[in-house]
């Protein structure tokens, strides 16, 4: 007999507006094993209780009472007292689930022991305005967002294992529960598809509804537990809330050696020449700096004499400059930086890069930290200031940028592009990883001369077990193609999905909503 | 005297492939494991189209016994509609047969009706 999974839905109540909906939706359900669990708030209007015990008098599986407490998490444990399942989930009042919620649970947790769904906000006629697809189980991502949370089904034996509602998380409390059921438990099963609605919001209204100092405090302590020290800030784009940004504080630099191949190219940036390999230099050196930092600079042999000599003047020598013999070839020549380098971190950055955020490099380190994170992109804009990178996502066979050419505040995707999160690979325009992790996989393959090598490489650390992670809080601007011409030969894509065509048709990250269709996609045509 | 295999015996002849890697000098060393890596990843790429193919196989299967016991229980229905119609003509015909047993002697009872008298057309 298949195993069924008994839900009860936890729902604190301020008025009888709403709840009309949100029940109409649980009597909608297919699986009809749930409960709903209310707690009427001492602050609620007048006639709630007497409305809501009218609403539910009929209904056995249903029970309201009122409360006692008077601050969120307060009455979040009370209702919490009242859940007698197997999971618990969380509905806001007015908002509403899809019939097939709880059969798709149930279903799901087949696949994890927790599970959470896409959301989507309701219009004034009940329709469906705007969509959350979200990605796969992505823990940093639920740091910066809380992003897993409606629907979540959390096993409710968990939940009291890890203490319930905390009252000092007041009105992130489900996201406390969230995180630290999460910490506890193996990555949930993602259930693809809006089942979780906000009733009647409309378009462009948030989806983080936590105050944002209680986001912040519960991501802390989260991460207090596991030993780091962290600052965390909200994040607002436009007045919206978005997520929090979380800063690691580095007990310790480890020695990172820039690896910077170029061939000393000079062209025009907003109208004026520039040397990229020095301007670069320069802004690295001169500015505020990472204080572990070895340069390795590697130079076709045609490199003008003049961008080195000024190099080494602007690094008092400490410069290493690595000659390069042969046709440009991206991966041979970061190869032969890395082994010219003798830092424990290595950070390849093309030379046509100008830096934006100043402890860029602080940031990526700060997440190499985790020794579960492989490698760190970051933010790169084009001259004009829109998005040449925010993490690579793959689909069809193929490699793309996510939100390619989108300002830079753009939220859609959930706002994927302005807070730290997975990925399934990063640009080798600049990436940051382990030189222990690079030397392991044979660095970048020598059989990707010109492109997809950054694509191979991620893959190549992923399959070690490693998250790769991409942060808009690292920002540089990248004056892409304007050194060499950007270009994708038939070969390097054959190879390229001879190693690796299911990761490139199955992006974790990318929801599954959102792929192509399986028979349109290459790989049905290649095999 | 043994015969000698070219090797002293005080090597250790079963290293880990990771410390020969380990003693190759380390451009080879990128080489060779990125070789290792392409090799892995295509191996792992072929196991998950396998996988794939199975999975769909599997599903093409179960569309296929879905349909053969769909098609079976369709069958099924149909003979024992047919059998209960049987069933149900025989229990008329068996009531019929009673009833005409029962009755045996209504049908002599009953005057034979007066038929026609025949006539016989003829030119002649």
């Amino acid at each position: 007999m298949t195993y069924r999974a008994l839900i009860a839905v936890l729902t604190v109540a301020l008025d009888a507006a709403g709840l009309a909906d949100s029940f109409t939706s649980l009597r909608a359900q297919s699986d009809t094993r749930w409960q709903w669990c209310v707690v009427i708030s001492p602050d609620a209007s007048a006639g709630t209780n007497e409305a809501v015990q009218a609403l539910i008098a009929d209904e056995p599986r249903a029970l309201a009472v009122q409360a006692t407490a008077q601050d969120p998490a307060g009455l979040a444990i009370q209702v919490l007292e009242l859940a007698r399942a197997r999971t618990v989930a969380w509905l806001d009042p007015g908002d509403r689930l899809d019939p097939a919620t709880f059969a798709s649970v149930r279903q799901k947790l087949t696949e994890g022991p927790w599970v959470y769904s896409d959301e989507a906000a309701l219009g004034a006629d009940g329709e469906v305005v705007d969509i959350w697809f979200k990605p796969d189980y992505a823990p940093e991502l639920l740091r910066s967002q809380p992003y897993a949370l409606r629907l979540a089904a959390l096993p409710l034996q968990v939940v009291r294992e890890v203490g319930g509602f905390r009252p000092e998380a007041k009105s992130a409390a489900w996201y406390d529960l969230v995180l630290r059921v999460a910490a506890r438990l193996a990555p949930p099963g993602h259930l693809a598809g809006p089942f979780y609605l906000h009733g009647q919001r409309g378009a462009g209204a948030p989806y983080v509804l936590e105050h944002p100092l209680d986001r912040c405090r519960v991501v802390a302590r989260a991460l207090e537990a596991t030993g780091e020290e962290v600052e965390v800030s909200p994040i607002d784009v436009q007045g919206r809330p978005v997520g929090q940004r979380v800063r690691r504080i580095l007990r310790r630099r480890p020695r990172i050696s820039l690896v910077v191949p170029t061939a000393g190219t000079t062209s025009l940036v907003h109208g004026l020449p520039r040397c990229h390999i020095v301007e670069l230099v320069r802004s690295i050196w001169v500015q505020q700096r990472y204080p572990q930092l070895e340069l390795v600079v590697v130079h076709d042999m045609h490199t003008p004499t003049a961008a080195l000599a000024e190099v080494s003047r602007i690094t008092d020598g400490a410069a290493v400059l690595v000659p390069f013999r042969g046709p440009f070839h991206f991966s041979r020549k970061c190869n032969a930086g890395s082994l010219a380098a003798t830092g424990e971190y290595l950070c390849f950055i093309n030379d046509d890069i100008e830096l934006i955020t100043l402890d860029w490099l602080e940031e990526m380190a700060s997440l190499l930290a985790d020794p579960d994170v492989g490698a760190v992109g970051p933010r790169l804009l084009f001259a004009d200031g829109t998005l040449q990178h925010a993490g690579h996502q793959y689909d069809h066979g193929f490699a793309a940028h996510t939100l390619f050419r989108h300002a830079p505040t753009d939220l859609d995707l959930g706002g994927t592009a302005v807070v730290t999160g997975e990925r399934s690979g990063v640009t080798g325009a600049c990436l940051l990883l382990r030189a222990a992790d690079y030397l392991q996989v044979g660095g970048f393959s020598e059989e990707f001369p010109l492109s997809l090598n950054d694509v191979d490489l991620c893959l190549k650390i992923r399959a070690l077990g490693r998250r790769i992670l991409f942060t808009p809080h690292a920002s540089l601007t990248h004056f892409e193609s304007q050194s060499r011409q950007a270009a994708v030969t038939e070969a390097e894509l054959l190879k390229i999905r001879f190693r690796w065509l299911p990761r490139l048709q199955e992006d974790p990250y990318l929801n599954p909503l959102l792929r192509l269709p399986p028979e349109d996609s290459l790989g049905a045509k290649l095999h | 005297m043994a015969p000698s295999n070219g090797l002293d015996p005080t090597d250790d002849v079963t290293m880990d492939p990771n410390t020969v890697l380990a003693r190759v000098p380390r451009d080879a060393q990128l080489l060779l494991r990125d070789h290792i890596a392409g090799l892995e990843a295509q191996a792992g790429s072929a196991r998950a189209i396998a996988e794939r193919l199975q999975r769909v196989r599997s599903q093409d299967i179960d569309r296929l016994l879905l349909k053969i016991a769909g098609a079976q229980a369709e069958r099924d229905a149909a003979v024992a509609e047919r059998d209960r119609a049987f069933a149900e003509r025989d229990a008329a015909l068996r009531t019929i047969t009673e009833l005409t047993g029962r009755h045996q002697v209504v049908p002599e009872s009953i005057p034979e009706p007066e038929r026609p008298r025949r006539r016989f057309w003829s030119s002649r």
